[in-house]
């Protein structure tokens, strides 16, 4: 299982959710908004550098590992449904309404991209699971849609209950004799309905009774007084402005560029590249990565973010 | 609150055919599916608040999306046994569509805490989010008598949309052409998984669907009850209601 | 003005069941406390429930008659509305609690009322540092313990700063230390602050002393409305279950006196020139009343055994650190010690659910696994520390035949053992019922049918089997496995309760720290002890060293009664 949030003092951590959230949707369209190969690489590299010198390595690394092999499906599976481009590596047999299952240079190149792609948004993401608080993602759910928010903190409060009481009940069963350890999977399936059924008998006696506490605790119809805590800070700004930088500057290069294509041919990927692609949008993910740094390392800057 | 629903609606409809017309960024699919994907979770959020549900719907669907949550967690490493699917559905058919949606939705939200969240995770709340959004149609149509068969047959058909729901995600994202072909490609490698699946909700619905729907149903009722005042004599005697 | 005024309520459930009150007229003025009393069933949850508005707005229902708070009937006004002045804690804290964190938790109630959010961020600031929670301000809720979320429980009540506060078997699923930490909570803000308090509570010697007023129901109606010490005398007379024990045992005794407390008593028997004031030393040590000469079959093989039994959980946190102890036929031993103290860990490394880092664990001579379990069904019965867990099927008879048939006792006769069964446990009529519907009394008895069906089990384990219970219920438990002990099964109880340990077990052990510090007659280890000695042993054991029982008190205090009075 992977690991959950867990507190630490990093940049992430520290962020408003909202700025959080954003840093890691920038981190995120980064390599997916550009086309070309070398930038999606570069994009990956600096999502790593950012997880890496921000402190957030330890909780990320079971998601990396994740990705690699997402990855690696990746670069697998394109080249097997995908038989354009003009260097064929090995000839295939030829299919009914497939067509010839041809592997061509191209596609393995195009799937190593995708590779590189799916690998860091997962990167990305696994900032997300590790170092933002579910409980501030859900006060900012909660702002727009205070009821879902509210059945999603109990969903998240009830749920370490209901894998003990599972637990507990196993082992009362366990004790009185009931052979759940034992036969095939079939038998044990079976053999655990039982519990199962009453698992969910007893959760509706629990939300029965949760639902008077909220009665009684005044939640009815009407207006409510949302919960916020977190105010934004000059770091949250500093985030959220290089962060519309990188998304701003890739968009307009994707807006004015022509676009990177791997068939028939590859293009050349230099061939595109200017001031606004990818320098721009580089240096500030790099700045990103120096703010987070300062944020562990460099007092000076942290007292003032 | 309608107004901003609508507003969602329009912006993913937008999204959608600028996305087609080949505008820059929303031809880009892996980011453009995504948007689409929240704008359309958020529609659905949006409706579920409309309704303004009470305590005991609130509390009934944070318990049944822990308890699918916690299926799913559990049976994670076994491929096709999926609870989550059964007990969304059943959520819906006894609950009503919204409910169902919102269990689902939260299904994958929860379980994805503990499984990882990732690009996936949208698509997941609206796969499980829409399971429970079908049974409560399906339950609506048969006015909230339980049809085992009926339960049975959608959790398989949802065993196969799922995957392929998945694999839109999957494919919309990175794989290149996007041609129906490769979609069928993507479709044919994940098979035996979306058989599983399907399986797995059939044995789970036939098994346990008739006992769970009927448990929804009645926790639903005991809380439909009315008060009524009454002179002493009255309700000592336990007359009318009783 | 009165605070509260229930006028004349008759009230039936929408379902099933007879009128749960019946002519309930009652006026509450600011300032009180008023301790509610009464066996399961007698209308006491549902007076609660009155009083801020979840009847009728919740549960529905019939009913006749009003309740006005501050003036309001509570019909018309929005259970809202009726939050802001009536706040609640309920029994349990695992069903009750909604949000995440204890801070979020505090503020619920605030953020329904609508209050202006800097209110609200005063307002909790407030209750975590007045109830000494601001260190577990953003602990996941989950992981408080019990005695901490009916902390935040009553820190949330208690934020809209309601006129009354009204508390539902707060304590029931507590250890002792967290019941007396919470009760002296309440104490303490119901003096500050004026707060009016009305609670149910079934630990009696805790609570009737700090009451300014008891009410006690029977049926659906007040069967008496008085001051503690009034209330004390009528319940010993009338419903003895439910009066203090120290009262209850001085009133039997045919004295006039109706102390409340241990030191109450004492200082009665002081004035009577009883206590000639010094505490006599070592008290020697009562015979064991260990039955092996009743050992079936003349078996002398020991039961159960542990050496040098260590455990960690792989989560982190060491559980048992070298238990050493063993368990011979007939033997009635109690294990005692504080939370955490390893206690569970032993139950279940003892059963073989969990599986000891280092040491030996034999249970009737085998080494304990969960496949082995189904083989020792015949002859080893667990009770769960929550019943709740032991239940799978839909009906108290279904469950019964279920374990019957785990233990290998069907056949003919099967079915007549069983109702007999039932008959002896008093419960009759519970048979087609839910047992998660039952009170929890109730199902501890139907668990302990189910441990006791014949075959006999030869080792009978109970993970803390009176939590929750009150008097009358404990009694009947203790009688239960009294005569299951005579019939020579060997019992291994888990308990926090005191008085109920000294009542059944011939050996007392206490654990800490993972280890048993100490074991030997329950006389000597609890006799021997400031706080894990039975009230009776702390009120009259210098007089009569070993006193551990509440007849042994009776005739000895009618002794005393007769010696001081001439």
């Amino acid at each position: 299982m992977l690991p959950v949030y867990r507190e630490r003092d990093t940049l992430v951590h520290a962020l408003h959710p909202l700025a959080a959230l954003l840093l890691v949707g920038t981190l995120a369209a980064s390599s997916l908004l550009a086309s070309d190969p070398v930038w999606a690489a570069a994009a990956c590299l600096l999502t790593l550098a950012f997880i890496g010198v921000g402190g957030n390595w330890d909780g990320c690394r079971p998601f990396l590992r994740l990705g690699m092999w997402m990855a690696a499906i990746m670069a697998v599976i394109n080249p097997l449904v995908n038989h354009q481009g003009e260097h064929v590596l090995v000839y295939g047999p030829r299919l009914p309404w497939w067509g010839a299952m041809d592997i061509t240079l191209e596609a393995l190149l195009y799937g190593a991209y995708a590779g590189v792609r799916v690998f860091s948004v997962i990167a990305a993401c696994s900032l997300l699971a590790t170092a933002v608080s579910p409980d501030e993602l859900l006060d900012l759910l909660s702002r727009l849609a205070l009821r879902s928010s509210l059945a999603a903190a109990l969903a998240v409060r009830l749920y370490p209950g209901m894998v003990a009481e599972a637990h507990r009940m196993r082992e009362a069963q366990l004790a009185r004799g009931e052979r759940l350890a034992e036969g095939g999977p079939l038998r044990r399936l079976q053999a655990h309905l039982p519990l199962w059924h009453s698992l969910f008998r007893g959760s509706l006696d629990r939300a029965a009774s949760i639902a008077e506490a909220m009665t009684a605790r005044g939640f009815g119809s009407g207006g409510r007084t949302p919960w916020k805590r977190r105010t934004a800070q000059p770091r949250d700004l500093m985030a959220v402005s290089l962060c519309l930088v990188v998304l701003g500057s890739l968009a307009a290069a994707q807006a004015v560029g022509s676009g990177y294509s791997f068939f028939p041919r590859p293009d050349d990927p230099l061939r595109s590249w200017s001031p606004l692609m990818p320098f721009l949008p580089a240096l500030a993910l790099l700045s990103l990565s120096f703010l987070a740094w300062s944020w562990r390392r460099w007092h000076w800057l942290r007292s003032r973010m | 609150m309608r107004a901003l629903r609508y507003s969602l609606m329009a912006g993913a409809a937008l999204a959608f055919f600028l996305g087609l017309r080949g505008a820059p960024f929303f031809s880009e699919w892996s980011l453009n599916s995504l948007l689409l994907a929240v704008l359309l979770l958020a529609v659905l959020f949006l409706r579920f608040e409309e309704r303004e549900p009470g305590s005991r719907e609130l509390a009934a669907v944070g318990l049944l999306a822990a308890l699918a949550a916690g299926g799913r967690v559990l049976f994670a490493a076994v491929p096709g046994l999926q609870p989550a699917t059964f007990l969304t559905i059943a959520a819906g058919y006894a609950l009503g569509a919204e409910p169902g949606f919102m269990v689902g939705a939260l299904t994958a939200l929860l379980s994805n805490i503990f499984l990882g969240h990732g690009p996936w995770t949208p698509w997941q709340m609206l796969g499980w989010g829409l399971a429970g959004a079908a049974g409560g149609l399906m339950g609506k149509a048969f006015r909230g008598r339980v049809r085992v068969p009926a339960v049975a047959g959608l959790g398989t058909a949802w065993g196969f949309l799922f995957g392929w729901g998945m694999n839109l995600w999957f494919w919309l994202s990175f794989v290149r052409p996007l041609t129906l072909r490769s979609f069928t490609a993507a479709c044919a490698a994940s098979l035996p998984f979306d058989l599983l699946h399907a399986a797995g909700n059939l044995f789970f619905a036939l098994l346990l669907a008739g006992p769970v729907i009927d448990m929804l149903i009645r926790f639903r009722e005991r809380f439909s009850c009315e008060f009524e005042e009454a002179s002493a004599e009255a309700v000592l005697d336990g007359r009318g209601t009783g | 003005m009165a605070l509260v005024e229930i006028e004349d309520v008759t009230y039936r459930y929408p379902r099933g069941g007879g009128p749960a009150l019946s002519g309930v007229g009652l006026v509450l003025r600011e300032g009180e406390f008023v301790l509610v009393t009464g066996p399961t069933g007698s209308g006491k949850t549902t007076l609660l429930r009155l009083l801020n508005g979840l009847i009728p707005h919740f549960h529905g229902g019939r009913m006749s008659g009003r309740v006005l708070v501050e003036g309001r009937d509570t019909r018309r006004t929005e259970p809202r509305e009726l939050a802001k002045r009536v706040g609640m804690v309920f029994q349990n804290p695992e069903d009750q609690l909604v949000t995440t964190t204890v801070e979020r938790e505090i503020a619920f109630g605030l953020q329904n009322a609508g209050l202006p959010a800097p209110v609200i961020a005063k307002r909790v600031e407030e209750m975590l540092a007045g109830l000494g929670l601001s260190r577990l301000r953003s602990r996941f809720i989950p992981e408080l313990s019990g005695g901490e979320a009916q902390k935040t429980a009553l820190a949330a009540a208690l934020a809209l700063h309601p006129a009354l506060l009204v508390l539902d078997e707060p304590t029931s699923q507590l250890d002792p230390l967290a019941a007396e930490e919470l009760l002296t909570m309440v104490r303490r803000i119901h003096e500050e602050t004026g707060t009016t308090v009305v609670m149910t509570e079934h630990r009696l010697e805790r609570c009737y002393h700090h009451a300014t007023r008891v009410l006690h129901m029977r049926e659906g109606r007040i069967a008496f409305d008085g001051t503690p010490r009034e209330a004390a005398r009528w319940c010993s007379l009338n419903d003895g279950d439910f009066a203090p024990p120290v009262a209850r045992v001085f009133v039997r005794a045919g004295w006039e006196e109706v102390p409340l407390t241990v030191n109450g008593a004492r200082s009665v028997l002081r004035g009577k020139g009883c206590l000639n004031g010094r505490r006599r030393a070592e008290p020697e040590a009562p015979g064991d009343t260990e039955c092996v000469s009743r050992a079936r079959g003349g078996e002398v093989a020991e039961l159960a055994r542990m050496r040098g039994v260590h455990y960690r959980y792989p989560e982190g946190g060491t559980a048992l650190r070298g238990v050493d102890f063993s368990l011979g036929p007939c033997s009635r031993l109690a294990l005692l010690g504080e939370n955490g103290a390893g206690k569970s860990t032993l139950l279940r490394c003892l059963l073989g659910l969990l599986r000891p880092d280092r040491g030996k664990v034999t249970l009737m001579g085998k080494t304990p696994s969960p496949r082995l379990l189904p083989e020792l069904a015949p002859s080893l019965a667990y009770c769960p520390q929550n019943p709740a867990s032991f239940f799978v099927a839909s009906s108290v008879r279904d469950e019964l035949r279920r374990t019957m048939r785990l233990r290998g006792g069907e056949g003919s006769g099967a079915e007549e053992e069983m109702e007999r069964m039932m008959e002896r446990l008093g419960l009759q009529g519970l048979g087609e019922r839910d047992p998660r519907d039952l009170s929890s009394g109730e199902r501890e008895k139907v668990i302990l049918a189910a441990s006791l069906l014949p075959p006999p089990p030869r080792l009978l384990v109970l993970d803390e089997p009176t939590r929750g219970l009150d008097h009358r219920c404990k009694r009947e438990v203790v009688e239960a496995l009294r005569e299951c002990g005579e019939e020579g099964t060997t019992i291994l109880l888990v308990t926090h309760d005191v008085e109920f340990a000294a009542s059944m077990a011939g050996r007392a052990a206490i654990m800490g720290c993972g280890a048993i510090i100490t074991e030997g007659p329950s006389g000597e280890v609890l006799g021997d002890s400031l706080f894990y000695s039975p009230q009776v042993n702390r009120l009259l054991g210098d007089l009569r060293p070993g006193i551990m029982r509440e007849e042994e008190a009776v005739s000895f205090l009618k002794e005393v009664r007769e010696v001081c009075g001439r």
